[in-house]
């Protein structure tokens, strides 16, 4: 093999060794903001996700935020979350935006000062779910995301 | 004994690096993209690909049974063993080479071994309210991106054909080795016009991905209202309806534009190029002409994003252009988003699945939603193919729990296809029938794999 094919194939295997890094840096690229999402790594729920009786005065507090929307619909929305009900009893937290830890903190924030306390919260139950555009973001950045609030494993 | 040596190692390297992709990619039968695209001619490209595979590999096959015979039948003829031994490398050098060349294809882009046609209908197929007739026409960008998906794939498609006929010069050529040479010659330049086709690709997506993805403010501008306008528009504007902007924001749209159409030629260059290099078999002065090309390309890239580091080592903001940052409603949204398929009312479709759910699997209601939820992409989208694409497939859709595309007869669970209802039918009837595993989401959490702490009970 002449000395120029053989550094012509050298030349292609690291065009390929780099394309492919540079693909993988790429894919996996995401900028500080989105490193700094990537923390809701939590572990396992281990049981079904179902809710638990409320308290009278909780049952309560729950009743009058559900009460305008009937079946299903949104209970609040804000640029970092949106709160979605379900009949009989789902609350889910849809994240907006790559800030997740942040934002789910945030919804915490919203169900205490509606008067519920972590427990209440779990036994809603509340569970957390992404818009599409952030899920598409945080692919490939290695992001795991938990169903439940921290407290309520 | 060096040259082969050197060429196996390069073989073994290209399958080590390109087999795991392939392997883990869960593609839709020829058929079924054909089906999906209903375009004949991309049918025929596909089964043509198939066929000359397939040809080639029985060749190829028929020579390593001759070698095998003459092998057997040398009788200790060192002379014919060592003919043998020859007609045996060849053959498993051309099938090497032959199926390397769809690893590479694939792993540089799975879309160049589908052969996916110039879908129109892929096109702003999400109405916009109040402008429905308008969102189905084409507007330049999309033409210019469907014709750089064309031009990239059949740039590919011709590197393919010449590493292919390579191959096939390679395998029926034993011990020629001027034919040998030219083989080689045929597929390294090939090998070489592919990695700088989609080389001139990993450029432009690191100079700035919307290069690639050729979106452009003028569409969101048509749809969107300003943040902090300097124009007084007086109500927001309705999704659909097009708004006159303000100086500002022309000239930034300016901007963006000649950015991208510059980039767009240096991309057409550079795929000339490459094309050009690909089809030269080694002559001297096409390869020249070639690099010639190459090199004007990279310095008109050079140059026109030299200009934006210039303005944004004097000052960034002036490439930041915050004071023509748009909003983008929620119109907008839903066709930045149109290869999702939006589920356009998600909390109504949510509703009517928990009802669904609970009524399957009244226990594991809230879980299966979760479920599907992430199985899906957050899209809850019926019809979407996978995770990786979000490209809706109605003809063969893993669906909402991403069930396998494949449908294999021997697991009747095992497709998403069908409406709601059966998919459901179909996920609870595999979890009862095998269990959570199946779903890593059956965990209780996203993107991780299945750690066998299951929030589905029996």
């Amino acid at each position: 093999m002449s000395r120029r094919k053989i550094i012509l194939i050298s030349i292609t295997v690291l065009l390929l060794i780099i394309l492919g890094a540079g693909t993988i840096f790429l894919t996996g690229k995401r900028s500080e903001k989105d490193q700094g999402a990537i923390q809701d790594n939590q572990g396992v729920v281990g049981s079904p996700i179902q809710s638990q009786p409320l308290a009278s005065d909780k049952e309560a507090i729950k009743n009058r935020l559900i009460s305008p929307l009937g079946e299903a619909g949104v209970l609040t929305e804000n640029e970092d979350f949106r709160i979605e009900y379900y009949s009989p009893s789902l609350f889910q937290v849809v994240i907006k935006v790559v800030y997740v830890a942040e934002a789910k903190d945030k919804a915490i924030n919203w169900f205490k000062k509606q008067g519920f306390s972590e427990k209440d919260i779990c036994n809603l139950p509340v569970t957390f779910s992404l818009t599409p555009e952030v899920n598409q973001k945080l692919k490939g950045s290695g992001f795991i995301y938990s169903a439940l609030p921290d407290f309520c494993r | 004994m060096k040259s082969r040596a050197a060429g196996l190692s390069i073989l073994v390297f290209l399958t080590l690096v390109l087999v795991a992709p392939v392997l883990a990619d869960e593609g839709k039968t020829i058929d079924q993209i054909a089906a999906a695209q209903k375009i004949p001619i991309a049918s025929q490209v596909a089964h043509f690909y198939q066929w000359a595979l397939g040809i080639s590999g029985l060749v190829a096959l028929g020579i390593l049974v001759y070698a095998g015979l003459l092998y057997i039948t040398a009788g200790g003829n060192a002379s014919r063993q060592g003919d043998a031994k020859q007609w045996i490398w060849n053959a498993l050098v051309g099938l090497g080479l032959l199926f390397s060349s769809y690893l590479i294809l694939n792993t540089i882009n799975p879309n160049l071994t589908k052969f996916q046609n110039l879908d129109l209908s892929q096109v702003k197929v999400e109405q916009v309210t109040g402008a429905p007739e308008a969102a189905k026409n084409l507007n330049l960008p999309e033409l210019i991106g469907n014709f750089y998906q064309w031009a990239l794939g059949i740039g590919g498609i011709v590197a393919l054909g010449i590493i292919i006929f390579g191959g096939i010069l390679y395998t029926i050529s034993p011990g020629n080795s001027s034919r040998q040479g030219d083989a080689k010659t045929w597929i390294g330049s090939a090998i070489v016009g592919l990695v700088l086709l989609f080389g001139s690709y990993a450029i432009l997506n690191t100079v700035n991905p919307d290069l690639i993805k050729l979106k452009f403010s003028l569409d969101k501008a048509e749809f969107s209202a300003p943040a902090s306008s300097p124009v007084d528009i007086g109500e927001p504007p309705k999704p659909g309806e097009k708004i006159s902007l303000g100086i500002a924001q022309q000239i930034g749209n300016f901007y963006q534009w000649a950015l991208g159409i510059g980039g767009l030629i240096a991309l057409g260059v550079l795929i000339l190029g490459g094309i050009l290099y690909t089809i030269s078999a080694g002559n001297a002065s096409r390869q020249d002409d070639a690099k010639s090309w190459l090199l004007g390309a990279v310095m008109g890239i050079l140059l026109l994003f030299g200009s934006y580091l210039i303005l944004n080592t004097i000052n960034p903001e002036l490439t930041k252009l915050k004071n023509l940052e748009l909003i983008v409603n929620e119109a907008a949204k839903k066709i930045e988003v149109v290869n999702f398929q939006v589920v356009e009312d998600i909390v109504g479709f949510k509703k009517q699945l928990f009802e669904l759910l609970q009524q399957a699997d009244l226990v594991n209601a809230m879980s299966w939603l979760w479920i599907a939820g992430c199985e899906s992409a957050w899209t809850y989208n019926p019809a979407i193919e996978n995770h990786s694409s979000n490209v809706p497939d109605p003809a063969g859709a893993c669906g909402l729990f991403q069930m396998s595309c494949a449908c294999r007869a021997s697991d009747p669970h095992d497709c998403g296809k069908g409406d709601v209802p059966t998919q459901v039918n179909n996920a609870i009837a595999l979890f009862h029938e095998r269990g959570p595993g199946y779903w890593d989401a059956a965990d209780g959490s996203c993107g991780g794999g299945y750690n066998g702490h299951s929030i589905l009970s029996r």
